[in-house]
């Protein structure tokens, strides 16, 4: 099975040391989910594996040539662009310029998958929070990226619309598998939605604990365990 | 309110205004001193037959927009030099401290002994110049960096990310004070006018009035000076509805 991996990470912010001798392996193909106390730089960890932050020492392999989404704790959509523009402004780069209809065939296709076929043409601020974060669901998975990188992304919605966001996730996932390195520190959301499971420390981080494949485990046993080492 | 009630009240409002102006006219009871609203339209209807008309508007216009697009320009240039580098606004914030509290009227004073007879454009540009720049600052600053984190994780061009991100934050504010500095800077060039009596323009004409006592025609370029500002304000805000799209 292929690996991202984390070898011998170093990093520090202004003095404070993030990490130090820092290792991890994520399984390619599958969603895994890390746990850990807020600010304990779970962003830190994200913006390295896409390669916007360099680690002071150490390397990350698995990730050269990879191309990556993202889905960050808050929408993040141009509030001057349409639904669909939104999704058409990460994709430009991918798709040559006569192939508008390609392009629009995409978006509707994942808004579709997200049940916002009929928002298309609508601005950000005409629609709710749920539904923008929605459509930062459909604009990561629109862009053919190897590996989603999740930071918090449901952390400000309601509950019964988290649940409904996290179903449709898992709905695009059966069909459609890719990498996903999600980070919360919302436990049932981490095991509603993760094949594997980390739980880190606070800094310097260290795994505390682990486990592959939760899909076969008790989840209330689990839960337990992973609420023991938070 | 409806638009129709907004209506009736903006013409009473002129209404009211004009019978103001009708009864001083008639209370000081001179002509010379204080004509009344009819002999003043009569004046400024006559003022367009007036052989040097057309030369004496576009001649102010005229210094109006060389003033602008040189405020523009340099506004905009160094504005965005500001916006992405704290120690250049810096730099900059004294000047544009001493441009926005200095009287007009002390830059007219010296302009005159330096330049003579471009010293309508140096104001112009002097009072504009620094509402468009501390502008584009405002601007610059107001780009949402959750967004340009958004584009560079996403690896957008950086073309892209220039036209679809930066240029959408920045324009309500290049537009506001686009408009600000228009409305300033007109009549900041009349001034600059009266004192620096250049052949023709707005500003000689009415010192030139003024120094004839003749106070109808003084009166009559005034509204001419104030319905060519509305003019200009109505293309900008036309260009505005245009350029900005308000979903935010």
């Amino acid at each position: 099975m292929k690996m991202l991996q984390l070898n011998d990470i170093y990093k520090n912010f202004d003095g404070n040391v993030v990490y130090s001798g820092f290792s991890l392996e994520i399984r390619e193909g599958v969603t895994t989910g890390i746990l850990g106390p807020s600010g304990c730089g779970k962003t830190t960890l994200l913006n390295m594996l896409g390669g916007v932050l360099k680690p002071d020492k150490g390397e990350i392999s698995g990730v050269d040539g990879k191309t990556f989404s993202y889905i960050f704790q808050e929408p993040r959509l141009l509030p001057w662009k349409t639904v669909r523009q939104n999704i058409e402004f990460v994709l430009e780069k991918y798709y040559a310029k006569d192939s508008r209809d390609r392009i629009a065939e995409i978006c509707d296709f994942y808004l579709q998958l997200v049940d916002l076929h009929g928002f298309a043409d609508y601005y950000p601020s005409q629609l709710s929070g749920g539904m923008s974060q929605r459509v930062s669901v459909a604009r990561a998975f629109a862009v053919p990226s190897d590996i989603i990188l999740m930071d918090e992304p449901f952390g400000g919605i309601d509950i019964n619309l988290k649940k409904n966001i996290i179903e449709k996730f898992l709905k695009i996932c059966e069909n459609d598998r890719r990498t996903v390195v999600h980070v919360t520190h919302d436990v049932d959301e981490a095991l509603a939605m993760s094949d594997d499971i980390f739980v880190l420390s606070k800094s310097p981080v260290k795994v505390v604990f682990e486990k592959k494949n939760i899909k076969k485990e008790n989840l209330t046993t689990l839960k337990d365990a992973v609420i023991g080492n938070l | 309110m409806r638009s129709s009630t907004k209506n009736i009240i903006v013409i009473a409002s002129v209404a009211v205004l004009l019978v103001l102006w009708e009864v001083a006219a008639l209370c000081i009871g001179s002509e010379n001193v204080m004509p009344g609203p009819w002999a003043t339209l009569v004046a400024t209807i006559k003022l367009f037959g007036q052989k040097d008309f057309v030369l004496v508007v576009f001649s102010t216009i005229l210094r109006g927009i060389v003033s602008f697009v040189i405020a523009v320009v340099l506004g905009v240039a160094l504005g965005i030099v500001a916006g992405l580098h704290e120690g250049f606004d810096a730099f900059m914030k004294p000047w544009v401290v001493v441009m926005r509290s200095t009287p007009v009227v002390a830059f007219v004073l010296l302009a005159l002994i330096w330049f003579s007879r471009s010293t309508a454009v140096f104001i112009g540009v002097l009072t504009m110049f620094p509402i468009i720049f501390t502008n584009i600052v405002a601007g610059i600053r107001n780009v949402d960096v959750k967004l340009i984190e958004m584009a560079r994780f996403y690896k957008v061009r950086r073309r892209s990310v220039i036209r679809n991100v930066y240029v959408p934050s920045i324009a309500p504010f290049m537009v506001s004070g686009i408009s600000s500095a228009v409305g300033i800077g007109w009549r900041a060039i009349i001034v600059g006018e009266v004192l620096s009596q250049p052949r023709y323009g707005i500003g000689g004409s009415l010192q030139l009035a003024q120094m004839q006592m003749n106070v109808e025609v003084l009166i009559a370029w005034t509204i001419i000076a104030v319905l060519l500002g509305a003019l200009f304000e109505k293309i900008i805000r036309l260009i505005e509805n245009v350029t900005v799209k308000r979903h935010i």
